[in-house]
């Protein structure tokens, strides 16, 4: 049983071992150790990423004030519309009064008519009885 | 027996890990998001976050180590990858192809690299079967330390064993991991397995060649028996609701085990590092054929 586990580790291992040249052998990197860097771009490098942490913070920001600014256009056009809907009504509103005034203006002068021409027939049969 | 564990400990894998670039920052060299490297199968991934951050430091867009709203985690082909298995149970239960296992005919076709190609990704929440990766560089170790105590526990019924471990002894234990020191950890590893075990930890996952992904920890009583893995077939494929043993293979350490073998003989020569015995049921391959 033994030497049947032990020949299929082994080809396990050969078959996994091939072509390892291409990867690093990093055992003395692991468990935290690291590998010196120019403190000079390190420091550089924290300045860089602080400011551009900083710019992505003003970026939300500005974000969040253009979406309130478009909730406000939002509400002004929705504003804007009902008034001209409220507009709309009115006109044709005053179209209607207009009109109604015109009839009446006109059954008035109808009537103010009526009233002249009997007026006046009442005036000639005077005139003729004195005559 | 010395010898398995020889192999088993040595067993080594290539991965391939590709960083997503959205850590770094725009114009950054392209082969700074690959490295290559020999893992040793009996470890974590998360061992190589330093050495990962430190290879695209100065790259990076932002400090991933102060980092509170952005998680990070490892994918293989979109899926995610639990870091809190051993490397090889990984690459057995995720790349594998069944063939792999099959009984080798000991030829190798040139220029096949077998390789484990992991990506680093990141998001704003993490994917539910995760464990986060923290910050802190001891968060495998305290991890791996649980492991430990479960299995004392699993062996012989309280963790008495791994607890009365001195401080130097554990951080020695640690550190044999760390720098693959064999002989130190079989040392300390054999203070805390028992000769007559209660139960066996064993945790079993399925290959992902049978489409469902299922992990499951059967409870193994030992006493008064020594089973072998035939005998406690029913446990093992119950695990998966496979009705059909006879279509699967087990796989432990990267290779296909005999099922007549006796449990504890193979608990003693296969575990990992972490004190587990880790079981992959990979379809046969006729079988994964139908499957897809």
């Amino acid at each position: 049983m033994d030497e049947l586990l032990i020949a299929r580790l082994l080809d396990r291992n050969n078959r996994e071992t091939h072509l390892s040249e291409l990867f690093q052998d990093n055992s003395g990197a692991i468990g935290g150790n690291t590998i010196h860097h120019d403190d000079a771009l390190l420091k550089t490098l924290t300045v860089l990423q602080q400011e551009l942490k900083s710019k992505e913070q003003e970026i939300r920001k500005l974000r969040e004030v253009i979406g309130l600014k478009n909730k406000n256009a939002e509400r002004l056009n929705d504003e804007l519309i009902s008034g001209t809907i409220e507009n709309n009504v009115l006109q044709q509103k005053l179209f209607d009064l207009k009109q109604e005034h015109s009839k009446l203006v006109a059954r008035w002068l109808k009537k103010a008519e009526k009233e002249t021409e009997v007026m006046n027939s009442a005036i000639n049969e005077e005139n003729d009885i004195f005559r | 027996m010395n010898e398995i564990r020889q192999l088993v400990w040595n067993g080594e894998l290539n991965v391939l890990v590709s960083i997503d670039p959205s850590f770094l920052m725009k114009g950054s060299p392209k082969e700074m998001a690959v490295l290559r490297i020999r893992v040793p199968r009996e470890t974590y991934l998360i061992n190589y976050m330093p050495l990962i951050w430190n290879r695209i430091q100065d790259f990076l867009s932002f400090d991933p180590l102060n980092e509170k709203e952005k998680y990070f985690w490892f994918e293989h082909n979109g899926r995610p990858i639990r870091w809190n298995y051993p490397v090889g149970v990984l690459f057995d239960g995720l790349v594998a192809s069944s063939a792999t296992f099959v009984t080798s005919s000991g030829i190798h076709p040139e220029n096949v690299i077998t390789l484990f190609k992991v990506h680093l990704v990141m998001g704003k929440s993490l994917p539910s079967t995760v464990i986060p990766i923290l910050s802190s560089s001891n968060q495998a170790e305290k991890f791996w330390f649980h492991q430990w105590k479960q299995v004392c526990f699993i062996l012989n019924g309280s963790s008495k064993g791994i607890m009365s471990l001195s401080v130097n002894e554990s951080r020695k234990f640690w550190r044999s991991v760390i720098t693959r020191n064999f002989h130190d950890f079989t040392e300390i590893s054999k203070k805390i397995s028992p000769s007559r075990p209660r139960h066996v930890p064993i945790i079993i996952q399925t290959h992902k060649d049978l489409g469902i992904e299922v992990i499951s920890q059967p409870t193994i009583s030992m006493t008064g028996v020594n089973p072998t893995l035939r005998d406690i077939e029913q446990e093992v494929i119950s695990a998966k609701e496979i009705i059909d043993a006879g279509s699967y293979v087990i796989v432990s350490q990267g290779i296909e085990i005999p099922w007549d073998i006796a449990l504890f003989d193979l608990y003693l020569k296969f575990r990992s590092f972490d004190g587990f015995l880790y079981i992959t049921l990979v379809p046969k391959i006729s079988v994964a054929r139908t499957f897809r």
